[in-house]
């Protein structure tokens, strides 16, 4: 992706991309086409309507007219009357229509491209949420997912006051060459005139923008139940009320300044429509009296010019949205044409492969890894887990200890090295096969606002529905209490993004349940990375009697700071900056007096001289 | 959802109450100016009879020819000059409102902002509360402009309604009566699709809120990690497209309920529509109208059907949104927290809790049951419990944040209701769930204490006691970072990182009497907690401080020990005196003493 394909909205270069609008309606076309057609057809019928009722009531004033002067009777009128009240039920029968049209189709959108969005994060390196790059492109892109619907419908509107506009002016044609010249003068100056109020809109919308976003932060700071607290200790007020009140003052000038400048533009188009309208009559009254126009003529004269002070206005609009939503479209065209260059590393999957025993679960050899834009994070990392053993993962804080449990776990590629899982590559493993084996317990876990059963079923959902699994698993990380006492048991939403009766947990209760993600299905390993950070002495000691009970014979990675735990390992593996310091069991590392030591030392010393007695 | 079934305002209440803020917001003179532009602006159906004027008068020009040009010119100049008049008015009419209303929504969000603020802690565990509260936030502020401009426009309507009346009645009023009779159906109908429009919206956005949450599981990074391993894609999208799907199929059962009426009673208005024209042609045949007539009726029967729907929506709108300003005036009576007590002098605390036990708002569970105790100036004291056992709530209502559900609490003799602000002053407090405040470093440390002027040096010397300094000057704008992602180039800190910046947050706060912290370490590794234990003495100097931590060796440094069992404090004493007997403390020491000190395990 070029840079220059990359420009965000900016309503001063107002340029529609051709490729982007076709690749969006294509788009849109192979999602559904037959409801697209159905609804292109309805809106054009429709933009049609108002010109044939002009047509209508100008020929029935000129058939009265010449009626009344001739002096026959009034049964001819009465079918055209019939007709014109046909179009006027027609219209209103048409317009709801394409209002249940729009519906189905604005349905169908939003599901399709959350779905390509969904095929996309399945297979996006998750680096790319790292780099800085890529992270923006992929925040933009993700902005809304109604952007499909919208940019169909920008287009359509464009396209119905386009067609209604030229039917119009046929219309006018017909009628008289005065008018439609008049009429085309108009348009041809109300239209640069629409889109510089729509320009002038946008532009403080997005100036006013930033200052919303940062208004609205502080806003949610004294709103949110969760910082009421911090709120009211920090004691707060006064500096979040002055926060907000300076960005929100500026965003109020900016919406002062456009209300009171576009509104008078819209006006402006229609004080201009009024103004020709007025001249356009006295031409009219003159081909009046040469004979070149009729009664019926006249009301074309002057509806013609309230209808196109309408459509002249919405079109700058209409062409200002459809601007603006292609440029959202552009960064989605963008995303879902990312080609990941996965260069696929000479995989020496002859020799490679050779090397590594079976029995090893985990294999790693001169592995290093950085994250974008920084320093290495992990350097020629080696060492082997093997089937049964317990590994304790110990090192201060920035060690890269839950960078080697992402790269374990499949999420991140090693820049240099291999890695292998039961002797076989991961270049060639897919995740699947480390799902069914591996359960994990991330440090920064995720607090899905989702029932309690889904919370943990989600570390294996097809089980999600087991109710004795669910609970099993609970049992196991000592949340069963905590799930007794809610509502609805498992079905309790937790949190309250959207459900306002869900049930709001402390750090160590959240532990407990995100914990029991792990515990379901009782896979063969398990990689644990801080479970006890909020735990209680009492728990954390079942925690890790209940590791030590129910991982025998399982292959376990433990990382705490608590480090204590070390003790119950079959090996120690100390990371100090990305590398492998020290391993072994806890005796020799105690021995060796390097960092284990002392990090062990500098914990155990807060418990010396107080030897409980057995 | 108890929303479904509320009652529409009464529209009169409505107006009061909005013309009422109109009023505190200091535009009641805007508020007259903007009603007299829109009353003129009904003048609307007026220019029909014009237009009807100057068509009559134009086909008195094509059959009499130049004696009727006077006349002719006559009617256009006056009805084409009220047309510009009109709109030109609208150009006044739309900047002055819209000026109003901008100024006023602003108005109005100030005040509710400034209320939740103040708001008594208790508000925020109440879910109905927090219901009122979202949706004063939702958009709510618009409603209140609306609800003006809405009584406004009704009458604007109302009148232009009339005009279009009074002019089919002078013309025929046979056709006046038809054609409204005709129109009442639609009304009817109209009114009970809003409502139902309304209760479905009510669901709508709970879905809606519901599918924008999906949206951010499927696609922000924060989730990731187990959506990704997990492969939870397919399930989470299916759930979106479900909402979707069903949102769906409810507007579209709605709009089916309503089709076959709609269309019928439209059938009813155009059938009265064609009775109109047809009468209006047969009095034009007979002589008793011009041709102008046909026109003006054509326009009349519009405006008046359209007007008086319009009317009558307008009227209906005031009386649904209503309900905002029900919540809005609801929330403004809200209690607040009355920080008072004088807080300039230098004296001592010592807080007592007497027979104190505490249940949440809403909630028949005792979280405190019958604690008592004092804490003297000085003193060093560790929490320790269960998780659940009620300390994070006992450090709540210290800080005055709840008031106790029986028993009080003692400021130096004094009830802390009465002493919150000296409190408050004195304590500095650093919560579990901490604020990560979106603003830069120096920020972050400054709003540990906001009502002291501070040297600036101050920060460097609090990021210095919690080892970060290093880290701060490594920085390219060192204290002036900003953290989180609301500004550009704002960077992240690690767990641990943000652990010690919200420690030098609490020790920026340095003329503080009693200092609290919840969990200070759960993020740190073994040796910055070693660090910062070491030092303890040295930190907290002579305050009083409140150690809440679930490593107990961390015990080790404070002079008293309370142990906190389902709600009661069930033992307090010194490190050694509870490790000497059979304590809770003991056993939850030994539990994590094991670890470190015996030989075999």
């Amino acid at each position: 992706m070029g840079d220059n394909s990359m420009e965000t909205f900016d309503p001063e270069k107002l340029r529609l991309d051709r490729t982007v609008i076709f690749w969006g309606l294509k788009w849109a076309f192979d999602i559904d086409r037959w409801t697209l057609i159905l609804w292109t057809v309805l809106f054009s019928v429709n933009a049609v309507v108002p010109s044939v009722f002009m047509k209508i009531t100008s020929d029935i004033v000129d058939q009265i007219s010449q009626n009344v002067e001739s002096g026959s009777g009034i049964g001819a009128v009465y079918p055209r009357l019939i007709a014109l009240v046909c179009v006027m039920f027609f219209n209103i029968f048409m317009g709801s229509i394409p209002n249940i049209v729009m519906k189905r189709l604005d349905t169908k959108y939003s599901i399709g491209m959350q779905r390509r969005m969904c095929e996309f994060m399945k297979k996006v390196p998750v680096s790319y949420f790292d780099d800085p790059r890529t992270a923006k492109i992929m925040s933009m892109a993700q902005k809304d997912e109604r952007t499909l619907g919208e940019f169909v419908q920008s287009f359509f509107y464009l396209l119905y006051n386009v067609i209604s506009i030229v039917s119009v002016l046929v219309l006018a044609f017909n009628t008289s060459f005065v008018l439609l010249l008049v009429a085309a003068v108009f348009i041809l100056c109300s239209v640069p005139i629409g889109i510089y109020g729509a320009k002038r809109d946008w532009k403080s919308w997005v100036g006013a923008s930033e200052y919303w976003n940062i208004a609205q932060y502080f806003q949610n700071l004294a709103f949110k139940a969760e910082y009421a607290k911090e709120v009211r200790i920090l004691g707060l007020k006064d500096r979040i009320f002055q926060k907000w009140d300076e960005q929100r003052k500026k965003a109020l000038e900016l919406e002062i300044e456009n209300t009171v400048k576009t509104t008078s533009v819209w006006s402006m188009v229609g004080v201009f429509g009024n103004i020709m309208r007025l001249l356009v009559m006295f031409a009219a009254i003159a081909l009046l009296r040469v004979g070149q126009l009729t009664l019926g003529g006249l009301t074309i004269f002057f509806s013609v010019f309230e209808s196109v002070c309408g459509s002249c206005s919405s079109i700058g609009y209409d062409i200002m949205n459809l601007y603006r939503i292609s440029c959202d479209l552009k960064f989605k065209k963008a995303l879902f044409e990312l080609e990941f260059d996965r260069e696929k590393k000479l995989i020496e999957e002859a020799d490679g492969s050779c090397n590594v025993p079976e029995d090893a679960v985990f294999a790693c050899q001169n592995v290093s890894f950085s994250y974008p834009g920084s320093g290495e994070v992990l350097s020629d990392l080696s060492f082997q887990i093997n089937k049964g053993e317990i590994v304790a993962l110990v090192g201060e804080n920035g060690a890269g200890k839950s960078t080697l449990i992402k790269l374990l776990l499949g999420l991140y590629k090693p820049d240099r090295g291999s890695l292998y899982f039961h002797g076989v590559n991961y270049e060639t493993l897919d995740t699947e096969t480390l799902v069914k084996q591996i359960g994990v317990v991330f440090q920064d876990f995720v607090k899905f606002d989702f029932m309690v059963r889904e919370n943990v079923g989600f570390g294996n959902v097809s089980e999600i529905s087991d109710d004795a699994v669910i609970h099993q698993a609970l049992e196991k990380s000592m949340a069963s209490h905590i799930v007794k006492r809610m509502p609805d048991g498992i079905n309790t939403y937790m949190g309250r993004w959207y459900e306002q009766n869900g049930v709001r947990m402390s750090g160590g209760e959240w532990q407990r349940i995100a914990a029991a993600r792990a515990y379901i299905s009782d896979r063969d390993i398990m990689i644990m990375d801080e479970p006890a950070a909020m735990l209680d002495p009492i728990a954390e000691m079942q925690q890790f009697r209940e590791i030590r009970q129910s991982f025998r014979g399982k292959t376990a990675i433990l990382i705490s700071h608590r480090i204590g735990f070390a003790r119950l390992a079959d090996k120690i593996l100390v990371l100090d900056q990305g590398r492998l310091a020290e391993s072994g069991i806890h005796e020799e590392l105690m021995e060796n007096k390097g960092i284990y030591y002392r990090l062990f030392s500098e914990q155990a010393r807060w418990y010396e001289g107080s030897e409980c007695d057995e | 959802m108890n929303e479904n079934k509320r009652k529409r305002a009464s529209i009169f209440r409505t107006i009061q109450r909005a013309v009422n803020i109109v009023y505190l917001a200091g535009h009641v003179k805007d508020l007259v100016f903007v009603s007299v532009w829109i009353l003129i602006g009904a003048l609307t159906s007026y220019t029909a009879v014009l237009n009807a004027e100057f068509l009559n008068a134009a086909a008195d020009f094509v059959v009499n020819g130049n004696q009727a040009l006077k006349s002719v010119i006559f009617w256009l100049l006056i009805w084409g000059g009220a047309e510009l008049f009109l709109s030109v008015m609208d150009i006044f009419a739309d900047r002055a409102t819209g000026r109003m209303w901008v100024q006023i929504g602003y108005f109005v969000e100030k005040r509710v902002l400034g209320k939740v603020l103040k708001l008594k802690l208790s508000y925020f565990d109440d879910v109905e509360v927090q219901k009122k509260i979202s949706l004063v936030k939702h958009g709510f502020t618009g409603k209140i402009s609306g609800v003006v401009d809405l009584s406004l426009y009704s009458l604007k309507s109302a009148v232009s309604f009339g005009t279009a009346l009074l002019i089919l009645i002078s013309l025929n009023w046979k056709i006046a009566c038809i054609v409204f009779a005709a129109t009442v159906p639609t009304l009817w109908l109209s009114r009970y699709q809003t409502e139902e429009e309304y209760k479905l919206n009510q669901w709508n956005s709970f879905e809606g809120q519901m599918q924008r949450y999906l949206a951010l599981v499927l696609t922000k990074r924060k989730y990731v990690k187990e959506m990704r391993f997990y492969q939870l894609y397919d399930y989470v999208e299916q759930k979106y497209d479900q909402s979707v799907n069903k949102v769906y199929g409810e507007q579209i059962k709605l709009t089916r309920r309503f089709l076959l009426l709609s269309v019928l009673t439209n059938l009813l208005v155009y059938g009265s529509v064609a009775c109109a024209l047809a009468m209006i042609c047969m009095d034009i045949f007979s002589g008793k109208s011009e041709i102008g007539s046909f026109m003006l009726v054509y326009s009349s029967v519009n405006n008046m059907r359209n007007y008086m729907r319009q009317t009558y929506q307008n009227i209906n709108r005031v009386g649904s949104d209503g309900r905002y300003l029900e919540d809005y005036e609801e929330i403004m009576n809200y209690q607040e927290e009355k920080i008072c007590g004088s807080s300039d002098n230098d004296e001592d605390v010592e807080i007592t809790f007497e027979h104190v036990s505490f249940r949440y708002p809403g909630s028949d569970r005792e979280v405190l049951h019958d604690v008592n105790l004092t804490i003297r100036q000085g003193e060093k004291i560790a929490i320790v419990g269960e998780n659940g056992s009620g300390k994070s709530t006992f450090v709540a209502l210290l800080m005055g944040l709840y008031e106790p559900t029986e028993g009080r609490i003692l400021v130096n003799g004094k009830n802390l209701n009465e002493q919150l602000s000296f409190l408050r002053d004195r304590v500095s407090c650093t919560t579990q769930d901490f604020l990560h405040y979106q603003g830069t470093i120096n920020e972050n440390i400054e709003i540990g204490d906001l009502r002291h002027s501070h040297a600036e040096s101050d920060i460097q010397n609090v990021l210095q006691k919690v080892h970060l300094q290093d880290y701060v000057d490594a920085l390219e704008k060192q204290g002036n970072t900003y953290l989180g992602n609301l500004y550009e180039g704002s960077i992240d800190l690690s767990g641990g990182q943000w652990q010690k910046l919200v420690i030098a947050r609490n020790l920026y706060k340095d003329q503080a009497k009693i200092m609290v912290l919840d969990e200070p370490t759960a993020a740190l590794d073994p040796v910055s907690e070693s660090e910062l234990y070491s030092e303890f003495a040295n930190l907290t100097a002579d305050k009083t401080v409140l150690l809440i931590s679930h490593r107990l060796g961390a015990a080790k440094v404070v002079d008293r020990i309370l142990v906190f069992d389902d709600g009661s404090v069930v033992e307090d004493g010194t490190h050694s005196s509870l490790l000497g007997r059979d304590s809770l403390f003991a056993k939850m020491y030994q539990a994590q003493a094991q670890w470190y000190v015996n030989q075999s395990i």
